[in-house]
């Protein structure tokens, strides 16, 4: 992986607002599968301020990083996909919140 | 002519201007080239017209010690994977046709050796000549002129690493077939069948006093020529120098001990799966069409057009990497495709990019790679001591090849799934080796299924199993340098006043294009300069 804010100090307490229809079962998925290769940022508060600290979507920001995450490397491997660390992590926020609320 | 070399008195002598060995597809149109020109040629070949003779076909066995010779499911040993009879490994060709790529011919120094002593402009006359020997249009690969001719769709947007290549494919296109009528009616054209050259005679090691013939049945032949080329493949083509031991035990030409180095082949492997923002009818390059030949010989014949996915040679040159290229097959998603892999599905992450960019993909595919090997000197075919039925000693393959390659490889396709992502075509997945453990229908699973017999649990991308194209190349080298090569750029032998080599075993470097037609092209080459020669 390339990049991990597992170590940063306290994120902003931002609240997810997951975008209705988001918690397909791939995004689930996909979120589970990068929660379970980086259990360090299996926490919302972690994973938003690592995406963006003030924007409450989480499927938004990620929406304005892939370009730039392929374009400068920031990418993750999921079993052998390369995806956009962004786009991983929003999925993660989506999985995370919606295992109990979705 | 056609002669059978089993029906003519033993000993006797025959005598050509320019004695080719080998009826593969240097061979062969080496001939044709060169006919109406005034010089007579004769063509030697080691089998009939018409499929394998067991026993000649054993003539190839020989022992390979280094990695394995695979197909796409099994190891298969050296006899299989060369064919004697006229048309040569033509017989099993499955006629993918493009040129080099401009990065091939440059000298990239971190590899061991590399670079053509030839631009691409100096085969471009001659690959536009080969099309017409190949049962092709012409010579492009500009996949922006194949969409426009026949309507396909534009290629996917290129980025600075990553562009489009477009393969022309000759279906079951066997020169031997093809041309037989060819060779048979020409008067300047003799083609002796059955006929196994074993030595090339010579006294002072500098220039070919004959080729020495022998049959299975007993016969023993001389020709004799004022020019001689070998065209009998990457592997026989070093096997029949090292065995000319006249002068010089090491063989002939062998004086910088290049000849038999440097073999390399293409390395294949099953890459993973790409979801991509395209439709099927987008694609369609990539999954193939249809062009038909306006003029020539094969005026009206048709053939295939397929693009492929390649890094770009302005990333293999600045990424100081082997060239690499991704063929697909694909279907449509979203629901309902019945993809299986490990792990993640492709329809799980055409749900992530539809989550984020509000556009649902449209279609799966699944990617083989095709990928530059780099050369090394202990690559190398060699000599044993068994003989073969006709007392030539046979030949031991040490192919290799290493992590370096294997690296690189993965490093090429993570370069695709980056820039995939990047361009918005996206996402591409990375399991080189192990893809698929059920397959949707319209995949022929003879083909693909278990891509090479893994067991799917246990692959490790370091060091997964790679196929071959059956691609022998680089044993004979071309190099302005006789330390570093065989060939001179004229493809003569160093050292040697009249001997010259055609086949891939003269590349200089293996690049990703597919050879045969580059094989054409040279001897198309060949003959030119032959004629300057001799005439």
């Amino acid at each position: 992986m390339a990049e991990s804010s597992a170590s940063s100090p306290a994120p902003p307490a931002v609240v997810p607002v997951i975008p209705d229809g988001a918690a397909t079962p791939g995004v689930l998925a996909v979120g589970r599968a990068y929660l379970r290769q980086t259990p360090g940022e299996a926490d919302t508060a972690v994973l938003m301020a690592a995406l963006v600290a003030d924007d409450p979507d989480p499927v938004a920001a990620a929406g304005r990083l892939v370009a730039s995450d392929f374009a400068l490397g920031r990418t993750v491997e999921l079993d052998g996909w390369v995806l956009s660390v962004s786009e991983a992590r929003a999925a993660a926020v989506v999985a995370l919140v919606c295992s109990s609320e979705c | 002519m056609l002669t059978d070399a089993r029906s003519l008195r033993t000993d006797s002598v025959l005598h050509a201007d320019v004695c080719v060995v080998g009826g593969g597809a240097a061979g062969i149109i080496l001939a044709l080239e060169l006919q109406r020109s005034g010089l007579r040629t004769a063509v030697l070949e080691s089998g009939g017209l018409d499929g394998p003779d067991p026993a000649t076909q054993d003539l190839h066995r020989g022992e390979s010690v280094g990695q394995p010779i695979r197909s796409l499911r099994e190891e298969l040993p050296l006899e299989a994977v060369r064919l004697r009879w006229l048309g040569g490994t033509t017989n099993h060709w499955a006629g993918f046709c493009r040129k080099l790529e401009p990065v091939d011919f440059e000298p990239r120094d971190h590899l061991e050796v590399s670079g053509w002593p030839l631009e691409p402009g100096d085969l471009e006359p001659y690959w536009q000549r080969a099309s017409g020997w190949c049962r092709i249009t012409d010579a492009s690969d500009d996949p922006h002129e194949w969409s426009g001719r026949i309507g396909l769709a534009p290629p996917l947007t290129a980025t600075r690493a990553m562009h489009t290549r477009a393969f022309q494919i000759t279906p079951f296109m066997r020169f031997g077939e093809e041309f037989r009528r060819d060779l048979e009616t020409a008067e300047d054209t003799e083609v002796v069948l059955w006929a196994n050259v074993v030595n090339l005679a010579t006294t002072d090691g500098r220039h070919v006093d004959g080729a020495q013939v022998r049959t299975l049945t007993g016969n023993r032949l001389e020709v004799t020529a004022s020019a001689y080329v070998l065209a009998v493949g990457g592997l026989e083509n070093p096997r029949l120098l090292l065995a000319s031991a006249d002068a010089d035990p090491s063989g002939l030409g062998n004086g910088h001990g290049q000849v038999g180095r440097y073999f390399c082949e293409h390395l294949q492997a099953a890459a993973g799966f790409g979801v991509l923002n395209a439709s099927l009818e987008e694609l369609g390059g990539y999954l193939g069409g249809e062009a038909t030949i306006s003029q020539g010989r094969f005026a009206g014949q048709t053939h295939g057009v397929k693009y492929t996915l390649a890094l770009t040679s302005d990333h293999v040159r600045e990424a100081r990497t082997l060239g690499l290229e991704a063929q697909m097959l694909a279907d449509s998603l979203p629901a309902g495709v019945p993809f299986q892999s490990r792990g993640l599905a492709p329809s799980d992450i055409a749900d992530l990019i539809a989550l984020t960019v509000r556009r649902a993909p449209t279609s799966v595919v699944y990617l083989q790679v095709l990928a530059e090997q780099r050369l090394r000197a202990d690559s190398r075919v060699t000599l044993t001591g068994a003989r073969d039925a006709l007392g030539m000693r046979r030949l031991r393959l040490d192919w290799r090849y290493g992590a370096s390659d294997r690296a690189a490889l993965v490093a090429g396709m993570r370069t695709m799934a980056d820039e995939a992502g990047a361009a918005g075509l996206g996402r591409l997945q990375v399991i080189p080796g192990g893809v698929m453990v059920e397959l949707p229908d319209f995949f022929d699973p003879e083909r693909i299924i278990n891509l090479f017999g893994v067991d799917l649990d246990r692959v490790d991308e370091r060091r997964f199993p790679v196929g071959v194209g059956y691609h022998h190349m680089c044993t004979t080298r071309m190099s302005a340098d006789p330390a570093t090569g065989v060939v001179d750029s004229d493809c003569r032998v160093h050292g040697m006043g009249n001997l010259w080599i055609a086949g891939s075993s003269v590349f200089a470097t293996g690049g990703v294009a597919t050879p045969t037609f580059t094989v054409v092209a040279l001897a198309v080459r060949l003959a030119d300069h032959l004629r300057s020669v001799l005439l």
